[in-house]
Parts: structure tokens; sequence; C-alpha cells
């Protein structure tokens, strides 16, 4: 857009400014349309065409500025009083700062319990997680923290029954052979685990259609 | 878009408001549009919408009542004469325009007023909500003055709510605003009195003989600072509207176009493209396909591949492949896949669902993931087969039992499970024969072939008398059903033998079985109960089996199962025409519908093209697809019968095309290089482009087919 000042400007000049005018025809030419372009292309990013979401910002961890001890307190209360979900990031404190099997294996119950944990709103009963895609990672997380706690686990005999839970969890999620390896390696652990004998009987039966 | 160009645009966007301030646009809605919004056919007892948006995590379903819910709590609007106090009645009909474009219409009358209503969707920038922009006018039908009130309540659920969102917060109260602020408010109430954090507000006009008055109302799925919704509101209702009709005219007019003279079934066909594209959420930069905007707000392998399957039909590559890459990741260190608890037909799903997304056409250089995931998901599923094969050498090397908690009804070893996993071994093989990996797609089509012979051997053991839901005891139908179409279990068999006999004459049992009451569709556990998306899988299997009259039977059936909104409910009552909690519109069937209307016009899953398998009289007369993803590549394809003429063009490809004529004609006279494949079906060789055929009348029993 030209200004008075500048249509001035062109006139002091007089004829040895021609070339500059028709030059500055020129500009003018094609400025209006630019702007005209600019303004339609403008309101057609602004109205016409939705944005893609952002993401939203990370919640606050309400766990970071505790000690890996305090952390492990409030987890465990919390999942007693059935809330796993908010347990998790108390727990994922502990792990990640303190030591032990112990805190590896309680993480990875709660994140167990997370996925199957249900909340009744208005009558209805529906997951307390979002979807099946954060259901399938925690699970996948606790059996990762399983694992851990039990490369953590002097006492072999306890390591077995750790692997009878694992066992436990695939067959929840339908997968009975994985269950199987799992009992078979409890055994290998402890010849005498019940949990383990127990389970690896019933898996049998329900894959020879016997129950 | 980049988020800083958004914010750039605003002002520039602000300055054209300005200068362009004199230029109303027309009103948003007519009444002859409002009229014809309520004769809309709505075929279930009652009429609901879904205002839904592409990565938004709520919806707002527009009730039977004409109240808007989103899961955490009900706008309920009580539109009434305020003489007599009277509340307006439910609407007939809550209608899209033409019946898929997601801008929702719909009256209700009290006697001398009519109350019409404009609601669409919108999206908020950089955010998962959406908005709603909402417009109500009430008219005064009568020579006399009227008092007119819209009162418009946020509410908590009530226990007749069919679905909660997750995410719903009893903390929340959601609350109306009436000027921009900083405070929360689900709705914006413009020029309301005492609106301002109130949780109803109300309207009352004096209106003039055969006057009218209107007012906006806006709606956010979450609450958000009141200043973004009256930011949103800044753009008039009209102009809103105006621009989400731009945006979903050219979505569904993107990827492949169906020109087929056929109004109804081109409507929906873009109603199922709303509803799959709507139907997507966001983790991350990861792309999952949803079970729906209510009830099925989650992520299920089994929905999910179907959606995906769809899209890549018509055209949207992209969005086929983002989701396909979402699913990927839902692989477990084992190999398998799995979305829900006790679901293992999920790794079959997942691989038939890459080969659907990446090979229309196949891209070598894109494949090498999901080639390394295929071939350790099939790895997996051979380690299994060979473990039960020990376990129990009487089941053989089949897939163990299931305990999917939904359709099935049973923990039981099904025969979906297989059905899907054989499905998952072909798709395994050609994704990795088209990423030049031959001795593994060798390996794992032999073990294809092996398998499928071990399942209809398994099939004769049962001694049902079609394909049955479980290897063992009583399930509900449905993976069975799976394995006609889109599994085609049957394909691995050697034609002509007796396990592709004793296949085919099952499959045809089952159908029979299921499409009894002669709807169209196939009832699902009792004799009233239909449901949508098995129904079109037996049509799609159908087309197959060369009963074109079956697959126009089921189209027929879907096409008037619809909601005055194109939805698709999944399962419903015929006589009640009542579909319970199960709240359309179901993404599966509006997939199933995609696969129905593209296969009886281009089928590419075989080694051939085949081409107007199941085309309807009507299309018969000059129909185009254009830009149809296939495993030659993308193909026109334009078929026209004149007199005793069909002929037909399409995009040349490097494989025999097999080109069905018309119902109840067949060959007169086909000149080569065309060859009879049947009475009524004929075989172009591979780079042909044009054909065509002298057509006679069939003989009685034949025309019928």
């Amino acid at each position: 857009m030209t200004t008075k000042r500048e249509r001035r400007r062109g006139r002091e000049r007089g004829a040895a400014g021609s070339a500059a005018r028709r030059a500055a025809r020129s500009r003018r030419a094609w400025l209006v349309p630019a702007i005209a372009g600019v303004i339609v292309l403008g309101t057609w990013l602004a109205v016409a065409v939705p944005r893609r979401p952002g993401r939203a910002p990370a919640p606050a961890d309400p766990a970071a500025s505790l000690d890996p001890q305090s952390a492990l307190v409030r987890g465990v209360e919390l999942d007693r009083a059935g809330d796993a979900t908010r347990s998790i990031p108390y727990f994922r404190r502990a792990a990640e700062t303190g030591s032990g099997w112990l805190v590896h294996w309680d993480y990875a119950a709660a994140l167990n319990n997370a996925s199957i944990q249900v909340r009744t709103w208005h009558g209805i009963t529906l997951p307390a997680s979002r979807s099946s895609i954060e259901r399938g990672e925690l699970v996948r997380h606790a059996l990762d923290e399983v694992a851990e706690a039990e490369r953590q686990l002097p006492d072999i005999r306890v390591r077995a029954r750790m692997r009878v839970k694992r066992g436990l969890t695939l067959e929840l999620w339908g997968f009975p052979i994985e269950a199987l390896t799992a009992y078979h390696d409890a055994l290998a652990m402890d010849p005498d685990c019940e949990s383990a004998k127990k389970a690896e009987a019933k898996v049998l039966a329900e894959l020879r259609g016997e129950r | 878009m980049p988020r800083f160009a958004a914010r750039r645009a605003a002002p520039i966007a602000l300055l054209l408001l300005g200068t362009l301030g004199g230029c109303v646009p027309a009103p948003s809605f007519t009444r002859d549009a409002m009229l014809a919004a309520d004769r809309t056919p709505e075929a279930y007892a009652r009429s609901t919408a879904a205002l839904m948006w592409p990565a938004a995590t709520r919806a707002f379903q527009i009730t039977p009542a004409g109240d808007l819910y989103n899961g955490a709590w009900i706008v309920r609007l009580a539109p009434h004469d305020a003489g007599s106090g009277e509340v307006a009645g439910p609407p007939r009909a809550i209608a899209f325009e033409d019946r898929w474009r997601p801008v929702a219409r719909w009256m209700r009358r009290d006697g001398a007023i009519t109350w019409s209503f404009e609601a669409f969707a919108w999206p908020a920038d950089g955010d998962t909500n959406l908005y709603v922009s909402l417009l109500a006018r009430a008219d005064n039908e009568t020579a006399s003055p009227q008092r007119a009130r819209l009162e418009a309540a946020f509410a908590a659920p009530d226990t007749g709510v069919a679905f909660v969102a997750w995410d719903a917060d009893s903390a929340v109260a959601p609350a109306w605003a009436a000027r921009a602020s900083s405070r929360t408010a689900a709705g914006y109430a413009p020029n309301a009195g005492r609106a301002e954090g109130a949780s109803v507000v109300t309207f009352d006009w004096a209106l003039p003989p055969h006057g009218g008055r209107e007012q906006r109302l806006v709606l956010s799925a979450y609450p958000r600072p009141a200043r973004a919704l009256v930011a949103f509101a800044r753009v008039p209702h009209a102009r809103r509207a105006a621009a989400a009709r731009a945006f979903w005219d050219r979505e569904a007019t993107r990827g492949a176009r169906f020109e087929l003279g056929d109004p109804d079934v081109e409507h929906a066909l873009a109603a199922a493209r709303v509803t799959l594209l709507a139907c997507r959420e966001r983790r991350g930069g990861r792309w999952f396909p949803i079970g729906g905007p209510f009830q099925y707000r989650d992520v299920w392998l089994r929905d999910g591949a179907r959606a995906i399957q769809a899209l890549a039909l018509l055209g949207y590559t992209d969005e086929s492949r983002q989701l396909a890459a979402g699913i990927a990741s839902l692989q477990w260190p084992w190999g398998a896949y799995a979305s829900q608890r006790g679901q293992p037909d999920g790794t079959g799903q997942a691989l038939w669902a890459f080969e659907q997304a990446l090979l229309r056409p196949g891209s070598a250089d894109s494949l090498g993931v999901y080639v390394d995931r295929a071939a350790a998901a099939w790895r997996w599923c051979e380690a299994t087969r060979r473990t039960m094969a020990a376990i129990d050498p009487a089941h053989g090397p089949l897939m163990p039992y299931a305990e999917p908690r939904d359709n099935e009804l049973v923990r039981a070893p099904l025969v979906g499970t297989d059905a899907w996993t054989i499905a998952g071994y072909r798709a395994a093989a050609r994704l990795a024969a088209a990423a030049g990996r031959d001795a593994l797609a060798d390996s794992i089509e032999a073990s294809r072939r092996a398998y499928a012979g071990e399942f209809a051997r398994a099939l004769r053991a049962t001694g049902a008398a079609d394909v049955p839901a479980a290897w063992r005891g009583t399930a509900r139908d449905w993976g069975n059903i799976a394995a006609l179409y889109p599994c085609r279990a049957g394909d691995g068999l050697a034609a002509g033998s007796a396990d592709s006999s004793d296949w085919a004459r099952r499959s045809a049992a089952l159908a029979r079985r299921l499409l009894a009451g002669g709807d169209g569709l196939a009832t699902y556990g009792g004799a009233d109960s239909l449901h949508g998306y098995i129904g079109a899988d037996l049509g799609d299997w159908a087309l197959g089996a060369e009963d074109r009259v079956a697959a126009g039977l089921a189209l027929d059936a879907l096409l008037h199962w619809r909601t005055a909104s194109g939805g698709w409910a999944e399962l419903f009552s015929r006589t009640t025409r009542d579909y319970g909690r199960n709240l359309p519109p179901h993404p599966s069937s509006a997939a199933a519908v995609i696969a129905l209307v593209r296969n009886a016009i281009v089928d590419d899953d075989g080694r051939e093209l085949v081409l107007t398998s199941g085309a309807r009289d009507a299309w018969w007369r000059g129909a185009t697809v254009r830009r149809a993803p296939t495993r030659w590549g993308t193909v026109d394809v334009t078929f026209r019968r004149t007199g005793s003429t069909a002929e037909w063009t399409w995009t040349p490809v490097p494989v025999a095309t097999r080109l069905r004529l018309p119902a109840g004609a067949e060959i007169a006279a086909a000149v080569p290089p065309l060859t009879a494949v049947a009475a009524d079906e004929v075989r172009a060789p591979p780079g042909a482009g044009r054909a065509t055929v002298t057509l006679r009348a069939a003989a009685p029993q034949a025309a019928g087919r």
C-alpha cells in the first residue's frame, strides 16, 4: 500500500523519476492483489482450515519432590485404597530412585492393578484408563518390572512365585502358551512350587478343552 | 499446520472480518432446508446424530430428546410456548445434510411455535477439545403474537444415558459464560441475561405474527476459559457452518470418487467416510482408530483393522497408513498383537490391516518395518500352533482358546481366531513379497497353505453343518462369519479339491442360516436381532460366490438401516427398530458398507482384478470410479450398458481383469482377446483397458444370480 508521502515524493522527482514511477506502479500492481491474497489466505487459515490438535502439557509429577521411601509409602496407601492409577507416579518415583526388588514388585503390582481398574459413574462401569492402548502399556510395563524384581531377588523360591504371577497375567491377556512357559520356568526354579503346579495343570486342561 | 501459523493468521482474519463487515452470509438454514431435514428417512426408532471431529477425544450426541450429551454432562434444551408452558416435543428426525454432511438439523414443535435447530462440530485450536456451534430458532406459525421461551441447562447424566466419558469428572460443574474471561465455561450464550456462571440460561421472546427469533449457543466438549469460547463465537454461526461444509466436502471428495448416478449410495459412502475419518484419536504422534464416538471410544483391532481397510479402499492412503502405524505399535514382545484382553485374533487382524494399507499400491522402501513385525508375528503364531499340536494332538496345530469378552460370549478355541490368523499369513506373505524378501514370503505362504488344510480338516472334524463359531462347544457366530469375509479362509485350499468344495458348501450353509430372515442382513443371536457389518460381510462373500442377489439385498438393507444422519448401528431389533445402548454410528458398519460397494465394482483381493461383480442396475446407466487404489496401482473405471452392449474402460493393470455382466444378461458375443469365464463373465488379458460385450437375456435360472 502506498502512502500520501510516497506519492508526493514521486511527483517531486519529475520526468527523471518516470521510470521509478513505472516501477512503483508495477509494484503497486502486484501489491494490491498480494495484500488481498494474504488477507484471503489468512482468513482461510484462521476460519476454514481446522487446526491440528496440539499436545496438552504433561501433568506435573506429584511424586517428584518425595524421597523414595515417602513415595513408596504413599503409593502403597493409594493402591490399597483401590486407586492403583493414582499410585503409579509414586511407585515410579520409588523404583527410579530407590533400591531393592520389593519396590519393583510393588510397582509391577500397581501397574497391573491399574490396567484392570474400573470406576462407576452414573451407573455405568468403565475402565479407569483411557483405552486398551494404555492398558496394554501398563501390563507390558508391569511385566518389565516383574522381570527387574526377579533379577534383584536372591531367593529362587520367591522368584518362582513371581514367575507364576507373570504367567497368570499373561493368561489374563490371552497368552496361555506364554503363561505355560512361565509356569514351567517357575517349576524349574522350584519344583515344589505349589502355585506353579496348580497353574500349569489348570492352563493345560484349558488348552486341551478339559475344563 | 504449525501452530505459529494459526496464531499469526488470527489478526489477519480479524482484519478481513472488519473489511467484510457488511457482507452478511446467507442464513444458515431456511425453512425449506429444515423441512427437508425433518423429512429425511430415519430407520431406527430413536433418531440421533454424532457431532465429532478427527482427533477430538469427546463427541456430542444429539439425543432422541433433542438434547446434547458428551458423556460428562447433558445440555438440556427446553423450547416451549411461554403462554401454555408446554415443552416442544422431541424431533422426528435429527438429520445431516443430504444424510451425510455433518451439519445437523432438527425441528421441534409445540403447537403455535416451530423450533428449528442447527448444530455442527468444529475443532478447538491446539487441543483435543471440540466446539459445537448451535443455532436455535423459534417461528410463530400463527397470525397472533406468541411468547416463546428457550431454556438451555447443563445437567448431570441421568440413569438413561448409554455411555459416559472415561475422563468425566464429578467435580466439574459445567456453566455458561456471557462474556470473555479466564473463568472456565462449558458454554457461551451471547446476549443472555444472568448467564455468567449459571447452569441454566433462558431466553424469552415476544414473537410477532409469523415472526421469528434466533439465538446462538456455543458448547465446548471440555470446560475451557470463557475467552476461548467467545473467540470461537466471533465468527458467526452461518460462516462457521459454511466452513464446516467446505471442510467436509473436501474430505468426502478426497481419494476415490464414486460417480454412480445413485445418490443414495454416494451419500452412504460419504457418511461412511465421515464416520471413519472422525473416529480417530491420537497418542503423541500416533493415530489410532477408535470403536466409535460414544460407548466404544476405545481401540479394538477387530474394528480398527476394518477401518484401516476401508480408508485404504477409498484412497485415504495417508490416513490408512497412519492408523496402520498406530496399531503396529501394539505388538507384544513375543510378536503377537492384542489390543484387548483375550482376543488373539488381533494378530491376524493387524497383519491383514498392514497389507490393506500398505499394498494399495505397494512401496517397497516403506515396507521393511512392517515385514519385520509381520515376520515376528508369523513366527509366534507358528510356534504357538506347534505347541498346541503337542499339547492336544486331537485338536491339531490350531490357535489356543480365546476369551474375548465380546461378541462370542464364551471362553473357547474359536474358528475366527484361526481364520484371522490365516488371513494374517496371506497378508504377511504378500508384504514380504512386495518388499522383495522372497524366501520369507515363500516360507510364510507354504505355512499358510498347510494351515488352510489343517483348518479344513478341523472343520470336518467338528461335525457341524456349516462353519461353526467354536472348535469345541457353542459360541455365538462372529469370527466364523469373518472367516468367509474378510478372511477368505478357504483361499489357501487347492481349487477343485475336496477341501475347497467342502469349504464352499459350508460357507453357503452358514450364509443361508444367517440370512434366513430374508432381511438382507444377518440375524445375530435371536432371530429378531439384525447385525450391520456381518450382514455386509456376507454380502462381500456372496460377491465372491457369484450370488449377486444376496449381495444386492445386503446393500439394500444397509441403505435402509441408516439414521437420518447417515450412521449405521451395529446391532438392532428388527421389530422395535431399536439399537438399545449400542449407539450409532458404528465405524465397522461404515467400513463394511465401503468394502461392499467398492468390491461390487472393483475387487483387487485375488490374483486378478475383478470389475462390476455386483454393479446394481442403476449404475449400469453409466458409472465412473476415479482414483481407486488397487494392489496394481490406482485405477479409473467406467462402465455402461447401452441396449444390448456392455462397455468397460479401465486403467490397464499387469494382471488379467474379469468383467461381470449386468444382472440378467449373458454373453452373446465377446471379441478376442476377451475370453468367456462363465455365461455372464469375461476375462481380459493383462494390459487391457477396454472391453465391449454384446449381451442377450440370460436363461431364467441364471438371471437370478
